[in-house]
């Protein structure tokens, strides 16, 4: 017995060695627009810290409270003080190259995020890359979420449609915001109504969240979409998930501590069936490949090495497309 | 599932050992029971306690998990879909295990199975807490993998625990002579009860001051999930390592004290 206490004893202390180091000597630099955004389950902070995590890379993160002079001042100090990189969501995009210089001239990596950069401005240092959301995959991806959720509620045998509550062969869509383009990459029947007519509405679709959770809560009060009953139900189709959506939910037994944690969004609407989809930026993507290259370039690899083919668009530069939810 | 629970009853009744037969003669005078005197024996019965100490520690550490758990996969894991899986995975061992457990049980001894059994859970468990289990497809199998050891490990004493409270009161019987089984296995359940409603309620105390936010269920911060990660693979270190004082430590009954304790008993009884 005291033999095997010993080796457990030992085998523990040789397997704690495992547990140790990073990939960085310093602490990579993480420079936000505002450090305090949204810090909800799934935000970019949320997930660049689980993108850190997963690469081994020590970081700091850095907050510019909105202001871009402050953002170049926490670069100058963050080199200063022996950062191994920078990765900046950059506030003004006119900025970048002072940074690209700032960073050539301490030969460490600087990556952007969440912002778009001019690709000749970046390609002035082979350690400079951009990674952002390609914002024109908006458009296909919000239009393919429509196209296939009514395919779907299409009955082969009926040659019926359940969505054409009217049987007219045509869907009455009430359109809010700037969805031109999406209704036609839908390619559905959609002939567009007044909002005022909310209860003939057969589909709604939204480029906001405001406009999405305002139509959600005008027909919760004419008894609809309070579940996933298909009976009292409009598909809502909006774009975003952060906004805050706690009134749809009982919260009746929260306290005050309680409710300034909690967290409610779209994506817990579509989730309970309330709303149908929304589109939204592949913040997990975004951060794991902003990560992943300051990683490459920390490492001495290539710099786009474990990136999707997809998603590279030029010699430094990634786009990550939108995603559909729900 | 009333059909296959019925089927699996008949098989137990049908196959079940009958180790003591007692004829009751009406009206025959006995001792006068005493429960004070019986829970006072059960203390004393170092098999007894060792099993319960075992129990409980499963018990605290496996149930009091299943919050955080819930955490791993949805905000750690981001997989909520595999949880299922894994814990199909984490019976393997076990569905493997339990064919061969009585012709090992005879060869090796049940305190003997059972100690291997909690040293592979402490190794499996410890393993989970210092490796770097990403919250990527290779911590996933990571995860697994130590979950497979660790399954195993609790398996083979969740196999053998009832037989070894049998044991426990044929132990009582030996050193004391009164034979308590009702008090002895009512008292284990209490304990096993305990642990199993206690075990949550603790836990959860633990989350709340790693941060865990209960309204927003599994959907939490990765800074809070990865403290739960943590915190899962030290509940299941925290209920191998009581599993190991229970049956290592404390439990007494080796496979050579049994013989010696069941040859007694049997010349005892044959005497009366």
């Amino acid at each position: 017995m005291k033999k095997l206490l010993a080796f457990l004893l030992i085998a523990f202390m040789a397997f704690s060695v495992t547990a140790c180091g990073t990939v960085n000597d310093s602490d990579v630099a993480v420079i936000w627009k505002e450090g305090d955004t949204a810090i909800i389950p799934g935000s970019l902070i949320d997930t660049m810290e689980r993108a850190m995590y997963i690469e081994n890379i020590a970081y700091t993160h850095l907050d510019s409270e909105g202001d871009s002079k402050k953002q170049y001042s926490n670069a100058e100090k963050a080199v200063n003080e022996g950062a191994a990189a920078l990765l900046v969501n950059l506030i003004e995009v006119n900025d970048a190259e002072k940074y690209i210089t700032l960073a050539k001239g301490n030969n460490i990596p600087v990556v952007f995020f969440g912002c778009d950069i001019d690709t000749t401005v970046l390609e002035t240092y082979e350690k400079a890359a951009c990674v952002s959301t390609d914002d024109a995959s908006l458009v296909s991806v919000q239009g393919a979420q429509i196209k296939d959720y009514m395919a779907s509620k299409y009955d082969n045998e009926k040659d019926t449609n359940s969505l054409d509550k009217n049987n007219d062969g045509v869907f009455s869509c009430i359109a809010l915001g700037n969805v031109d383009d999406v209704i036609a990459e839908s390619e559905c029947d959609l002939e567009l109504i007044d909002s005022s007519e909310l209860l003939k509405a057969e589909i709604i679709i939204t480029d906001n969240e405001k406009d999405a959770l305002e139509a959600l809560e005008a027909l919760q009060k004419e008894g609809y979409n309070k579940d996933k009953l298909v009976t009292h139900y409009v598909p809502i189709f909006t774009v975003g998930s952060d906004a805050d959506a706690s009134r749809f939910t009982d919260t009746s037994e929260m306290d005050d501590e309680d409710m300034t944690t909690f967290v409610y969004t779209v994506s817990d609407i579509i989730g309970e069936g309330k709303m149908t989809g929304t589109v939204i930026e592949d913040r997990d993507s975004i951060a794991g490949a902003a990560v992943k290259v300051v990683g490459n370039l920390l490492k001495g690899k290539e710099i786009f090495e474990g990136i999707a083919e997809e998603n590279l668009a030029g010699k430094n530069t990634v786009k990550i497309s939108y995603i559909a939810v729900g | 599932m009333g059909f296959l629970g019925f089927l699996s009853f008949q098989f137990m009744i049908k196959n079940t050992e009958i180790r003591v037969e007692d004829e009751v003669k009406i009206g025959e005078e006995q001792e006068k029971f005493n429960v004070f005197r019986a829970m006072k024996n059960f203390a004393k019965n170092r098999p007894a306690v060792g099993a319960t100490v075992a129990a409980m520690g499963m018990f605290i550490g496996m149930q009091g998990a299943t919050t955080a758990v819930t955490v791993l996969f949805q905000s750690y894991f981001k997989n909520v879909q595999i949880s299922g899986i894994v814990q199909l995975f984490a019976m393997i061992p076990i569905i493997a295990f339990t064919p061969l457990a009585r012709k090992m049980v005879v060869k090796y001894g049940k305190k003997e199975l059972s100690v291997v059994g909690a040293v592979c859970s402490m190794v499996a468990c410890f393993l989970m807490l210092v490796l770097r289990i990403t919250p990527d497809s290779t911590g996933i199998a990571i995860y697994i993998g130590c979950q497979l050891i660790n399954s195993l490990g609790m398996g083979i004493y969740s196999t053998v625990s009832w037989s070894m409270m049998g044991d426990a009161i044929d132990y009582n019987e030996w050193k004391t002579g009164s034979r308590e089984e009702g008090v002895v296995y009512s008292l284990h359940s209490f304990f096993r009860k305990l642990a199993q409603g206690a075990g949550p309620s603790l836990v959860i105390i633990i989350m709340y001051t790693f941060g865990y936010v209960g309204s927003n269920g599994g959907n939490q911060l990765f800074s809070i999930a990865l403290n739960m990660r943590y915190l899962v693979a030290a509940l299941y270190l925290f209920s191998a390592v009581m599993q190991f004082v229970g049956l290592a430590l404390i439990y007494n009954l080796n496979k050579k004290a049994l013989d010696t304790m069941n040859c007694e008993l049997e010349a005892r009884r044959s005497a009366e």
